[in-house]
């Protein structure tokens, strides 16, 4: 089965036709091109699904108004269509048209059902199975595949790749799922042990957790920090109540925590050198030692208000606007091991994962969801709780992370979705301790 | 393009796929063409005009079997061994002929760029105007019509034509402490959106988070709008699909089978033509048909399709075409079109609060339903109005509405004429309900 060339169209072309389009300083016009795929495989033996979609989407943005068109297929009527919608007005349309010739990408084939994929189940039963977890579960193994060119009224940008996969898990006590970037025998172990973990929660009882020492696993802190430093200093977010500037320097955390934004240190599958904007990336100090140093800002965000860097606008695929978005969370390890950490602890819990997080942009607070923990007494393990909620203000939190230990793994933080668009998101995080951090059953 | 022309493309696709297959295959082409635009405010005025060009072809051969989709032009998907059958249905099974009566708006022009701006910008007028220092956080406004067909190997051809508009807003009073609030809102057409009500909708949502008071503990009336309603229906709306669950609604219904009051019934019905999406057809071509679920409050049968022949056999139930699509994305799954509650006593709004006496009236939900089957009870998180003497007396924020499912629908005392849907998998409706003897309590 054939795949399709990408991008069709010449970017140098498309990005001469999109210089016309900007009439005054402060506006700029983009040409945003993607292929998607997708292949989902059941634990079940149901049928592979699987998904091929191309596409572009034009956009002209000034400070005031954003016009954007897409299209589902790549032809010169569609470009020309869109270029119209987007100049709202009926020009001769400056384009002079050349359909590239190039290799193929996108087609099912590639990579779609590899060994790595169709293995997986067979692997992660086998070592469920030596665990002697003996209970129901079903397993749903995704391979997703993306490349994307953003060509600009003033560049031509480069080709993107992602490439990854996500697990979705139905076990006794819930739903879990995370991202991987490979699907190697280390990973399905892991996730085997995670797995099994999970399980047993759902014979524990919801817990109360009164003020206590909390240890996050690097799963749980990358959920953790995704909502609470992240989300939280993406410029929208903080744009919504005030100007967004006054927020930096400001001590949001610890001076424990020093935390960077930076797609280029990502696992190497996913990494990028720039955005869906096709501005390059940077490495981003988002906290440094507690304090907010810059913010997670796109394009737009950059061109309205001074002293942001663009290179963080992100989009789930043609037919969303970009927006800022975090996508590779990286923490400045400690100098203590996770095992010196937890044996310090005369009282408390150590929490694996998070299954959900969520926060509130409007109050500020951050909610997260833990399957169970593990109860910690005298630096042992004692015993196991079963749900519990953290809920409270990020900033308290984020002040309440005592020590970062030196064990940064590199891990997925899940699917993010904030204004409806659902982005893969990643992270290098080491457990931390957190002091007096209360709990309650959901 | 017009029906035709791309059902032509369509059997063309599949005519192409088969000769390239390697076994014999039954093979299914759906085509789906779209067009939409989407508004918003924030961060700045923007309108996305949207080309949507979908595509998604089912395999099913004597020992394997795959699903693909995708944009473009369709191709073969991967095919897995050992896969659990995806049989197509014959032709047989889809000639019955099945018509709708003719369906408002779908010709009506999408809103134009200025329309939909300028209809985003009174909300966000209006919502200031009727609750000063509020204000609209995000609101995006999307207006589209799509033009879908399927042509298989066994020759069944099928069309469809829809025309749907959404609404999702996002809000914050004067003093964010209190959080924002979300609205989400689905009509056949944009032009059916009203922004002075919309602006209200926010505005008393806000006010309730900003004044609103605790309630105590207590049994009593309560009025259900639409939206609670619904969410209660949705979260049981499972129990009625197919037979997987339907021990569960027979457990509840006890051993006469009466699952509410005499005026009650429980309907999908796919031909509704004043609901969202009304379909002759479901996504595979199979005609679809009315179905009581729960006939004057006697449980009668779950939604029943191609597949559950066996049990509907047994009790010489009907079958009808219930596998839909929800993207083209998604293969086609059994669930609702229209899933509503009907009262035989249908009244105003205004009579069932004044025949409250004293008790709430919960106009909104404010979290997720939590229910539990096997104990029989269901949870929903409100808000709205305590009301005495029908008068609000106060706004209740932080309510839990506490429903015991073997009772609720035998408590229904009459509903509103104003039945409203909210789209999920399937529509799921419900008129405003007055309802006796629910728990309510605070948190």
């Amino acid at each position: 089965m054939r795949g399709v060339t990408f991008p069709r169209f010449e970017p140098s072309a498309v990005a001469r036709a999109l210089g016309y389009l900007p009439e005054g300083p402060g506006e700029f016009a983009d040409g945003y091109f993607e292929t998607l795929t997708e292949t989902r495989l059941g634990e079940d033996g149901y049928a592979a699904r699987s998904r091929a979609e191309e596409g572009f989407s034009l956009r002209l943005t000034s400070s005031e108004s954003t016009y954007v068109a897409t299209r589902d297929s790549c032809s010169e009527a569609d470009f020309r269509s869109a270029y119209r919608q987007v100049a709202r007005t009926l020009p001769n349309t400056p384009l002079v048209w050349r359909e590239r010739e190039g290799r193929e990408v996108g087609g099912f084939e590639e990579g779609g059902l590899s060994e790595e994929l169709t293995s997986a189940p067979r692997r992660l039963r086998r070592r469920l199975g030596e665990r002697g977890f003996g209970l129901r579960y079903r397993a749903t193994f995704l391979r997703h595949h993306r490349e994307v060119l953003v060509a600009a009224s003033e560049f031509c940008g480069r080709v993107q790749r992602e490439t990854f996969y996500s697990v979705e898990l139905e076990l006794p006590g819930g739903f879990w799922g995370t991202l991987l970037p490979s699907l190697g025998e280390g990973v399905t172990e892991s996730l085997a042990d995670l797995a099994a973990e999970f399980a047993r929660y759902a014979e524990c009882r919801p817990a109360v957790v009164p003020p206590t020492t909390v240890v996050l696993g690097p799963q749980a802190a990358a959920v953790f920090l995704h909502e609470a430093v992240a989300h939280t200093l993406e410029v929208d977010t903080l744009a919504a109540s005030g100007d967004p500037r006054a927020a930096l320097g400001m001590a949001l955390a610890s001076p424990a925590l020093t935390v960077f934004d930076d797609p280029e240190t990502a696992p190497r599958a996913v990494r990028r050198t720039s955005d869906d904007e096709g501005m390059p990336v940077v490495r981003r100090c988002l906290l440094r030692r507690g304090a907010v140093e810059q913010l997670i800002a796109d394009r737009f965000w950059a061109e309205k208000v001074d002293g942001l860097i663009p290179g963080a606008g992100r989009r789930a695929d043609r037919s969303y606007l970009p927006g800022p978005r975090s996508y590779h969370l990286e923490v400045m390890p400690g100098e203590e091991s996770p095992q010196r950490l937890l044996s310090s602890v005369a009282e408390g819990i150590y929490v694996p994962l998070f299954v959900k997080g969520q926060l509130d942009s409007v109050r500020g607070t951050c909610r997260l969801d833990a399957p169970g923990a593990l109860q910690i007494q005298n630096g042992e393990i004692s015993g196991r709780l079963g749900r519990c909620r953290f809920q409270a203000p990020a900033a308290d939190l984020l002040g309440a992370v005592a020590e970062v230990a030196s064990d940064a793994q590199v891990t997925g933080a899940g699917w993010c979705a904030k204004s409806d668009q659902r982005l893969p998101v990643w992270a290098t995080t080491p457990t931390l301790l957190l002091d007096a951090v209360s709990a309650r059953p959901w | 393009m017009d029906t035709g022309d791309l059902l032509e493309e369509a059997a063309a696709a599949t005519a192409r796929l088969q000769s390239a297959a390697s076994t014999t295959s039954q093979i299914e082409t759906y085509l789906k063409k779209g067009r939409s635009r989407t508004f918003s405010l924030e961060p700045a005025a923007s309108v996305v005009h949207s080309d949507e060009l979908g595509w998604a072809v089912r395999v099913h051969a004597e020992r394997e079997a795959g699903f693909g989709c995708g944009s473009g032009t369709p191709r073969m998907p991967a095919l897995s061994a050992g896969a659990a059958p995806l049989a197509l249905p014959t032709l047989e099974e889809t000639q019955a002929r099945v018509s709708l009566p003719p369906v408002r708006d779908l010709d009506a022009p999408l809103l134009s760029e200025g329309e939909g701006l300028a209809w985003l910008r009174s909300v966000a007028e209006r919502l200031k105007d009727e609750l000063p220092g509020a204000r609209l956080l995000r609101g995006v406004l999307e207006d589209g019509a799509s033009l879908g067909v399927v042509a298989s190997s066994e020759g069944v051809t099928a069309s469809y034509r829809h025309r749907v508009a959404t609404l999702k807003l996002e809000a914050v009073g004067a003093d964010p402490q209190y959080g924002g609030v979300f609205l989400a809102a689905s009509a056949r057409s944009a032009r059916s959106f009203v922004a002075s009500s919309v602006a209200r909708r926010l505005a008393d949502r806000l006010a309730i988070a900003e004044s609103g008071i605790s309630p105590e503990a207590s049994t009593c009336r309560a009025v259900l709008s639409p939206e609670v309603a619904a969410a209660v229906l949705e979260s049981l709306a499972p129990i009625f699909v197919g037979p997987e669950h339907w021990s569960i609604a027979r457990s509840l219904a006890g051993s006469e089978a009466r699952w509410g009051v005499s005026e009650l019934s429980l309907i999908d019905d796919p031909h509704l033509t004043e609901g969202l999406l009304p379909q002759a057809r479901d996504g595979e071509g199979v005609p679809t048909q009315r179905t009581v679920l729960v006939d004057r409050g006697r449980l009668r049968q779950p939604i029943l399709g191609r597949g559950d022949e066996e049990f509907a056999e047994v009790d010489g139930l009907p079958l009808s075409g219930c596998r839909y699509r929800h993207s083209y994305r998604a293969l086609p799954e059994a669930s609702p079109s229209h899933l509503f509650l009907r009262h035989e006593r249908a009244a105003s709004v205004s009579q069932l609060v004044g025949e409250l006496g004293g008790g709430y009236y919960f106009i909104d939900v404010t979290g997720p339903v939590r229910r539990h089957f096997s104990e029989g009870w269901l949870e929903v998180p409100v808000c709205g109005f305590q009301v005495r003497g029908q008068r609000a007396t106060a706004q209740v924020r932080g309510a839990r509405l506490r429903l015991d499912l073997r009772h609720v629908f035998h408590s229904i005392l009459g509903a509103g004429r104003d039945l409203r849907f909210r789209p999920r998998r399937g529509c799921i409706g419900s008129p405003s309900l007055l309802v006796e003897g629910v728990e309510v309590a605070p948190g």
